[in-house]
């Protein structure tokens, strides 16, 4: 079977033990039989072994003695003294969540059966390709997959497809019953868990609680973790809920056991979290280690080059972070947009429906060669904090875990002049520096924003840190950091989601600008999911990983893509208009710029003159030329009204909005001329066909509702379904694998061609 | 031997089919042979001994059942029958199975005499198809000890 083939490599032979129970001992040794003889047609690839017994007492008798040996029962309806599902109601009782298949001549009873849990029900006589069902199943369960079973996703896997006879239980009620489990916990958590992912990967087992009327009277007993390590799948929500573990307890603290304990789920088990946790700090080790490439490779104009990792010393960060760093007070900082106010700021404060602009952020923030995300954690954002304290308002509704308050501004205070450290900062609780701490948390503009997990903002410009999110507007959902409002330099996993229906999930970014770096997503308008990485809301600037899409949708991945149209960047999905980009940054509408990291091409911008440069693929990696006056003036405060500068720098970015897609894939993203009043733009959030960034300069004031770019004013249509769609893809996402080291190389090349003026440095993209 | 080989091959297939035709067996013996190979050589002998020694329980259980003085316990006879009629099933003794079918009905109906009835007619049809497939056997061990091997036969 392909299925088993797929699960087990070569070499290995899955071995399944299946138990027969029935009381006509012609049909027990034809059943043994056809179910042995199954695995000489596998290919060997899979042996069953088969326990045969003629009765229930027996099968009881035999489960006590190999419980851990057994794993599939299949069993006839009509038995004496104990029948099928009676039988099978014990065995829940006393073994837990034990598959069992129920057979019978008589189709009544399927439906009894289905109900009182029961995985399948047969007909007797059972036909062949009944039997390769029952594989199927068996292997399933052997792998104790059932998550893969039972999602909805898997539901008409044909490997696992349901004849006629034998068929699974309604979703519902796997739905109904993961719901009750889940209800304890559901309100604190931010995560719609009882949505399809969790109650979907579980439904089998909760499906086996789950009793229906029945005779037996037996309850349906909570799930007892089988002993077997179960394959999980690992959907947003789940790992939303992770990472607010992760961010409550700590990422230096953080350890299966208590992430298990917090996230409360019954069908994960320890070795689930503990390998998830694994895998997700070996991500950000890639980031961490990417960052300080891709600040090694940054022009360091300015910037220190002593750090290791970019550093974002930009005010810009500040600005950034501003709204949606809940302690950077950087948002306040307008380093975007118009002096005084940072865009972040204006936006965070206005915080009202409009998604924050991020915009501003990014080009700061690229500009500083540092703007690598994920060192952006502990960048330096010095900016004072101050502003923050808006934030807090607005973040009604946010669920986040970090409160915005003002306590975040005191923290983003590191921010000035902070060199960011890069990752090291981030930790999901310590932000401490500079950075926007945030762990955890995120301050999400809009409500609706759970931010969750730790997130570092950094401030203005750095982007987010870690783990948490800030939604700047409803219904973001941000898992690790966070961006800032503003420029949504969302570093590393966390997201922002500017508008609503953003999940990001790894990282944020900026509302406006929608920079998000590495895993953040961000999503300032219609919902983008990114997981890695956040765009940035008006434009959407996601990098890495992820995707913002503002507007349109723009997925990127490791980039950042910018604002309107759709960027997409790096293997995320964008939404909406979009720009396709992987691996690069692609604003639309300035001039596309290489983002590889999303806000490395900020960075770059700043340090170099990007050139567009035409991408072979339709990302666009063209590099903004953005000019970023001061990148040496690190110093926040200054910045202000340099921030805005600068990110009128970034504006620079034609980020065209009236193109599309199209215009995207064609790779030519030219900067304009004036990046930074473009940026200004960008960051302003300006509806108009010819997107730009949220214009913060445009009188955006603080109290405004910062995410002008909100769809009505984008004339550009934007599909969240269609965008939406595309964000399913984000599913894919929910590995960390995507941040292959491949990937990785791709953008490290792609930086080298940034800098050293390489043209048409095409990005493989890792969807393709 | 090559001739005696075919010859006996033919009438072994003959043989099979005319078991076919008279509708003593059904496709489920032939999924049934199917599932005999090196690794189970017998296997077919070997479930259709379980079947008879089976028959023999369950109609003992049906007699017996129908023999009380008093009144009868058609659901235990159902429940024997049901059982018999299962085995038949999976081993394929159509007429075994048709005539379970219509004891059940009669049992349901509480029907004495149709129960009666039914269940002589079962002992003489499975005693019957336990001759043929005696000879069948047979059949096949002559071929193979005449160094041929036995053909399939699919109905």
């Amino acid at each position: 079977m392909a299925f088993s083939q797929a699960f087990y490599n070569q070499n290995s032979i899955l071995r399944i033990n299946v138990m027969v129970v029935d009381d006509d001992p012609v049909f027990l040794r034809i059943m043994s039989q056809r179910l042995e003889n199954f695995k000489h047609r596998d290919s060997s690839t899979m042996e069953i072994t088969v326990i045969a017994v003629k009765d229930s007492r027996e099968a009881l008798s035999t489960l006590k003695i190999e419980r851990n040996n057994i794993d599939l029962i299949v069993t006839d309806y009509y038995m004496p003294d104990m029948n099928g599902l009676q039988l099978k109601n014990q065995i829940t009782r006393e073994f837990g969540n034990l598959p069992v298949i129920v057979m019978s001549s008589d189709t009544g009873k399927e439906h009894e059966s289905l109900t009182c849990g029961a995985m399948g029900f047969i007909q007797k006589p059972i036909k062949a390709t009944e039997l390769a069902k029952i594989y199927q199943l068996a292997v399933t369960c052997k792998r104790n997959g059932k998550s893969t079973l039972w999602t909805e996703n898997n539901h008409n896997d044909t490997y696992v497809s349901i004849p006629q006879r034998i068929q699974l239980v309604p979703e519902q009620d796997n739905l109904v019953m993961t719901t009750k489990k889940k209800l304890p916990r559901s309100d604190s958590r931010s995560m719609n868990s009882t949505n399809g992912s969790c109650v979907s990967t579980n439904a089998s087992r909760k499906n086996k609680k789950i009793k229906a009327n029945v005779g037996s009277g037996d309850d349906v007993e909570a799930l007892s973790q089988p002993s077997k390590k179960s394959k999980i799948t690992w959907t947003d929500d789940l790992h939303d809920l992770f990472l607010q573990a992760i961010r409550h307890i700590g990422l230096d603290k953080a350890v299966p056991k208590k992430i298990l304990e917090f996230m409360n789920i019954s069908y994960l088990t320890r070795e689930n979290v503990a390998s998830h946790l694994q895998k997700y700090r070996q991500f950000l080790r890639k980031v961490a280690e990417r960052g300080s490439l891709c600040s090694n490779m940054l022009p360091s104009n300015g910037i220190d080059s002593t750090y290791p990792y970019p550093r974002i010393t930009e005010p810009c960060y500040n600005n950034y972070t501003s709204s949606s760093w809940y302690g950077t007070s950087l948002n306040n900082r307008s380093c975007y947009s118009e002096p005084g106010h940072g865009i972040g700021q204006s936006r965070l404060l206005s915080n009202t429906s409009d998604p924050v602009r991020f915009n501003q952020m990014p080009h700061n923030y690229m500009n500083r060669s540092s703007t690598y995300e994920p060192h952006r954690l502990g960048s330096n954002l010095n900016q004072p904090i101050e502003s923050n304290l808006n934030y807090s308002s607005q973040n009604e509704g946010r669920r986040s875990f970090l409160e915005p308050t003002a306590n975040k501004t005191s923290q983003t205070s590191q921010v000035l002049g902070f060199e960011q450290n890069g990752l090291s900062a981030i930790n999901g609780s310590g932000f401490n520096n500079n950075m926007l701490i945030s762990c955890g948390s995120l301050a999400p503009n809009q409500p609706g924003t759970n931010s969750y997990k730790c997130s570092i903002s950094t401030q203005q410009g750095i982007l987010s840190a870690y783990g948490s999110s800030t939604s700047t507007q409803p219904g973001i959902r941000s898992h690790i950091s966070l961006t800032p409002n503003q420029p949504g330099r969302s570093s590393y996993g966390s997201l922002t989601a500017a508008k609503p229906g953003m999940s990001s999930h790894e990282s944020l970014s900026p509302n406006q600008q929608g920079m998000s770096s590495y895993e953040n997503l961000t999503l300032n308008q219609p919902e983008m999911n990114n997981r890695g990485s956040l765009p940035p809301d008006q434009p959407q600037m996601s990098s890495y990983g992820n995707l913002s899409s503002n507007q349109l949708g723009l997925s990127s991945h490791g980039i950042l893509t910018p604002n309107q149209p759709g960027l997409k960047i790096y293997g995320t999905e964008t939404h909406n208009a979009g720009l396709n980009n992987f691996g690069s940054l692609t604003t639309h509408q300035p001039g596309s710029s290489n983002f590889s990291y999303g806000l490395q091409s900020f960075v770059d911008n700043e340090n170099i003159a990007y050139k567009p440069q035409p991408h072979p693929r339709s990302n666009a990696t063209a590099q903004p030329n953005i000019e970023i006056p001061q990148q040496e003036n690190l110093s926040l405060y200054d910045e202000f009204g340099n921030i805005n500068e600068l990110l009128c720098d970034i504006s620079n970015f034609q980020l065209d909005h009236n193109k599309q897609q199209e215009a995207v894939s064609t790779t030519q993203f030219e900067l304009p001329s004036n990046f930074s009043t473009e940026m200004n733009q960008l960051f302003s959030l300006e509806k108009d066909d010819d997107w730009t960034f949220v214009n913060t300069n445009q009188g955006h004031s603080i109290g405004e509702t910062s995410n002008n770019v909100a769809p009505e004013a984008n004339s550009q249509t934007f599909n969240m379904s269609t965008n939406h769609d595309q964000e399913q893809d984000a599913q894919d996402f929910v590995d960390w694998s995507f941040l292959n080291p491949a990937d990785l190389a791709n953008e490290y090349d792609f930086m080298d061609s940034l800098f050293n003026g390489m043209n048409g440095k095409g990005f493989d993209d890792p969807r393709c | 031997m090559d001739a005696l080989v075919a010859q006996l091959q033919m009438q072994y297939r003959n043989y099979t089919a005319s078991l076919y035709q008279q509708g003593f067996l059904d496709d489920q013996f032939t999924e049934l042979k199917k599932l005999q190979d090196d690794a189970s050589p017998d296997f077919v002998a070997e479930v259709l001994s379980l079947f008879f020694e089976d028959c023999v329980k369950l109609i003992g259980n049906m007699a017996r059942a129908l023999d009380q003085t008093g009144t009868v316990d058609f659901s235990q006879v159902g429940a024997s029958v049901h059982q018999l009629k299962g085995s038949s099933s999976s081993v394929g003794a159509k007429r075994v199975k048709g005539l379970c079918v219509t004891f059940k009905e009669y049992c349901e109906a509480n029907n004495y005499e149709g129960c009666v009835r039914c269940l002589q007619q079962i002992d003489i049809e499975y005693k019957a198809l336990k001759t043929k497939l005696q000879d069948m056997f047979n059949l096949e061990k002559q071929i193979v000890q005449a160094g041929g091997k036995v053909p399939q036969v699919d109905n």
